[in-house]
């Protein structure tokens, strides 16, 4: 959406009234680099006045646009209901129009345009993780596995696909997946000709028909967003069932099959997935069914829950206050005591783990799926009797 | 208040003195430096309020503060402290330009529970300190409306509190200690890290409420109190606001001393509808909490409160713990919800709220809230009133759109009588928000001579007039009168 709409938004957070500052309790850049450009309250002031001429695109306000995370902290916060990431998305596609977009984030947006992933990848190697499997042209259920797992954390897309494949369910993956577009709108690049993403909506789209599928699922939350909510914004609905892995894994409970092992974990809600989407208790509900699995909380979960640092573009544009985030993030984690910190997204497993090792963390971070296979082949979550 | 360096010059010796990367001159880093909560909305209406400070500088030790003030009072250079930004007065609006010291990066905490104190930062947020405290079993109790995003530096610098006032007081009861930087750069320690002390002049208490016109506070040491385990909300609905009235009245002549009183009116009704709560229509409540060690002598508190509502014609709602934290949090937000209940075409637009926070003497707050309904209604002001109603507080809230200078001017003559009103009845002109540069115009009329008491102090404290100018009334009404001229400027 354009600036231009989100003025009643932009109008509730300035009014007097409401100019409250409670979005800049645990903002995470407010936290890093501690000054008021940097907080949400900061930005919309910076928009308000963008949107009404009283200040002009600089590289100093691309700054500003661009360190955000875009948790979404502030949007669960705001009494108002302003939304200030939406905002600061909006914000971002202004100055993009305006020729002020980071470079890091223009070389990977012409790459979406070009090879369909922002890892300055070749299309091709897209699938190379998958050599060999037989998977059928036609199937009820399509995978798609988004640009972080194919090319990032291949082993995880590795991995979802042998759960998948365990779990029983007939299944198939895209023969040709594109971005879903995801880091294209997070970075205000998705109304440029050659990376418009309806476009890449459309093809996708195109190719789940091809395959006959009545339901998708992702395991990345970014996808999730893309496909549940911001292609139907663009007024692309996608006619079938979109789905997390996380609901796919409830829905399908009776079908895990895991080991009763005596284990602490603490589960991070991925942004995208919590906040964003708000889906919170369905990977709870299969931790908490599984034997011998011991759930504890971190002190900030849910709505509340701190983010890993890495999406919105700010993992590339600032990897410093990146991983000062994630440190955080996992500092709470280990205050659980918990064995293993798990989480459902691509983009906060590659972060947590590499932080973790860092800091040489004794506790595993994993994604759910990676913990479920681990323990594969024991009890069914659901049955009473042997497996 | 030139000369003034140079901005390359400025930024030089700032960075000299902090690290670069604590300087800020660009104008999208200065921008959100310009106003605080009163005046946010405001400046983005008019852009002609728009005051940038000359520097940003996020400092996060004393002696950073101190070599800054010392090279601006060298340089005479306005210097405001700032903490979060959500004073409501205009404390912070940096009106002759100068540094703004964003001191959140001091944010340390030290919990000294053995003594029953905690040492912190200017910058650290309520909500963090309390956070660290409640941990161990203790708190700072004064909760302002801003609990979740206002600083401690902020509520020492305004003398801040809260629902929570009437039994545990306002900042000022807590603080045993301060740190300070006087304008020449000279670190002060006021008071001792000790319960009580009888030594000399209390000159801790002349810096708390001084709004950042007399040093800058780097750190603060406060008593805190144990922990209630356990508190207990009920909503009495009554008849009409006068019961309501009444009945507070009547249970802090029994002597009892809740945790909270709160005296909420029919549209403060609605607004907590438009939270989420679904409560059932009245013309007047009282929001009461007891809190306690001990169960029993809570529940005891509770139902002695509750038989007096009973009897002025109250409708009682218990509410659970859980929902109760809601409710509260909930009646923290009521200002924001107030915009949600204009009609069409004001919704969407940009409204404006000027909160009043007057102090009356409890025996007059009756009559004061029946006339500034009066008042209300003769004006055709759309606004809620609702106040501590343990201590004498009264928040009046009034909207109106910018666009309109018909309904800004019936605003400013609205706000102007219910401040002059509350003085003339021997109230103060603001119990918890502080005056800035807002409420800078009716300050002598209420402390007459004492004014310049004040401003003899000022002078003597800060002889340059570097320390955040134009509030207070120190120098004279503000040359911003912003009531007198905010729209016809526009």
């Amino acid at each position: 959406m354009r600036l231009e709409e989100f003025s009643t938004k932009i109008n509730a957070c300035m009014s007097s009234s409401t100019a409250c500052g409670l979005c800049r309790n645990q903002c995470p850049s407010l936290e890093f680099w501690g000054r008021e450009a940097r907080t949400p309250r900061g930005r919309m002031a910076l928009c308000a006045h963008l949107l009404r001429g009283n200040l002009f695109p600089s590289p100093s306000l691309m700054e500003a646009m661009f360190s955000c995370i875009l948790c979404g902290n502030c949007d669960a916060v705001c009494p108002v209901g302003a939304g200030p990431s939406r905002v600061i998305e909006a914000a971002r596609e202004r100055l993009v129009e305006r020729g002020f977009l980071p470079s890091k984030h223009e070389e990977r947006g012409s790459h979406v345009g070009r090879e369909h992933n922002p890892y300055l990848e070749s299309h091709a190697k897209r699938f190379s993780w998958l050599p060999g499997l037989n998977l059928p042209e036609r199937a009820p259920l399509v995978y798609f596995v988004g640009c972080t797992s194919s090319y990032r954390e291949k082993e995880l897309a590795r991995k979802v696909v042998e759960l998948l494949g365990k779990m029983g369910l007939n299944f198939t993956l895209l023969k040709d997946e594109w971005c879903c577009g995801s880091f294209l709108l997070r970075t205000g690049q998705g109304r440029i000709d050659g990376r418009k993403v309806e476009e890449m909506a459309r093809h996708n789209l195109e190719e789940v028909r091809k395959r006959g599928a009545k339901e998708i699922v992702v395991n990345c939350p970014g996808c999730y967003r893309a496909w549940k909510s911001d292609y139907p914004e663009l007024g692309i609905q996608p006619e079938v069932e979109v789905l997390h892995l996380v609901q796919l894994l409830e829905r399908e409970k009776n079908r895990l099959k895991v080991r009763e092992e005596e284990v602490r974990v603490t589960y991070h809600d991925p942004c995208h997935l919590g906040r964003h989407m708000g889906i919170y208790e369905e990977p709870r509900r299969v931790l908490s069914s599984l034997p011998g699995v011991e759930l504890v909380e971190m002190p900030r979960n849910r709505e509340n829950s701190w983010c890993c640092g890495s999406g919105g573009g700010f993992r590339a544009g600032y990897p410093e206050a990146s991983k000062w985030v994630a440190r955080k993030r996992l500092e709470e984690a280990r205050e659980t005591g918990a064995q293993f910190l798990l989480t459902a997204c691509p983009f906060c497993l590659r972060q947590l783990k590499e932080v973790a090792e860092t800091l040489r963390y004794d506790m595993k971070v994993m994604d759910l799926t990676e913990f479920l296979l681990e323990r594969w082949g024991g009890w069914s979550s659901g049955s009473s009797g042997d497996a | 208040m030139t000369p003034r360096l140079g901005k390359g010059e400025l930024e030089r010796e700032l960075a000299r003195m902090v690290g670069k990367e604590n300087v800020f001159t660009e104008e999208v880093d200065l921008l959100p430096y310009s106003a605080d909560h009163f005046l946010r909305g405001l400046q983005y209406y008019f852009p002609h309020f728009k005051f940038l400070p000359d520097a940003v500088v996020t400092p996060s030790e004393t002696s950073q503060v101190s070599r800054i003030l010392r090279f601006a009072s060298l340089h005479r250079i306005p210097i405001i402290p700032r903490g979060a930004g959500t004073s409501l007065a205009g404390q912070l609006i940096p009106v002759e330009g100068g540094i703004v010291l964003d001191l959140k990066k001091m944010n340390r905490i030290e919990p000294r529970v053995e003594d029953r104190m905690v040492v912190t930062g200017p910058g650290t947020t309520y909500a963090e300190l309390n956070r660290e405290l409640e941990r161990r079993g203790y708190f700072f109790p004064p909760e302002p409306g801003s609990a979740m995003a206002c600083t401690v530096g902020g509520m020492v610098a305004t003398n801040a509190s809260g629902s929570g006032a009437v039994k545990y007081g306002a900042t000022r009861n807590y603080v045993l200690s301060l740190e300070v930087v006087l304008a020449s750069g000279e670190v002060v320690r006021l008071g001792r890290k000790v319960a009580k002390s009888s030594s000399g002049y209390s000159l801790k208490d002349l810096f708390v409420g001084s709004e950042g016109t007399l040093g800058v506070i780097t750190e603060i040491t406060l008593k805190v109190e144990p922990y209630p385990p356990v508190r207990k909300t009920t909503l009495a609905l009554f008849p009409t606001l006068d019961d309501a009235f009444e009945a507070a009245m009547e249970i802090l002549r029994k002597g009892i001393t809740p945790a909270s009183i709160e005296l909420l009116d029919e549209l403060c009704l609605l607004a907590l509808n438009l939270s989420g709560f679904s409560l059932p229509e009245g013309k007047g409540a009282l929001m009461l909490r007891s809190d306690g060690r001990y169960r029993e002598a809570v529940e005891k508190e509770m139902e002695e409160m509750e038989g007096i509502c009973k009897g002025k014609g109250a409708e009682l709602l218990e509410v659970e713990e859980a929902v109760g934290r809601r409710l509260w949090e909930a009646r923290e937000k009521i200002s924001a919800s107030l915009t949600k209940l204009l009609p069409p075409p004001e919704t969407p637009r940009l409204v404006f709220q000027a909160s009043v926070d007057v102090g009356l003497p409890l025996s007059r707050m009756l009559e004061y809230v029946r006339k500034v309904k009066a008042l209300m209604e003769e004006k055709g002001i759309m606004g809620v009133c609702f106040g501590h109603v343990g201590d004498g507080n009264v928040h009046i809230g009034s909207t109106f759109v910018p666009e309109s200078p018909e309904q800004v001017e019936r605003a400013r003559r609205f706000q102007e009588e219910a401040i002059r009103l509350a003085l003339s009845m021997g109230g103060t002109l603001t119990a918890e928000h502080g005056v800035g540069l807002w409420k800078a115009p009716y300050l002598e009329e209420e402390h007459g001579y004492a004014l310049e008491l004040m401003r003899s102090l000022k002078k003597l404290l800060d002889p340059q007039g570097i320390l955040n100018p134009g509030k207070m009334a120190l120098e004279g009404i503000p040359r911003i009168a912003f009531m007198e001229s905010w729209w016809r400027e526009g």
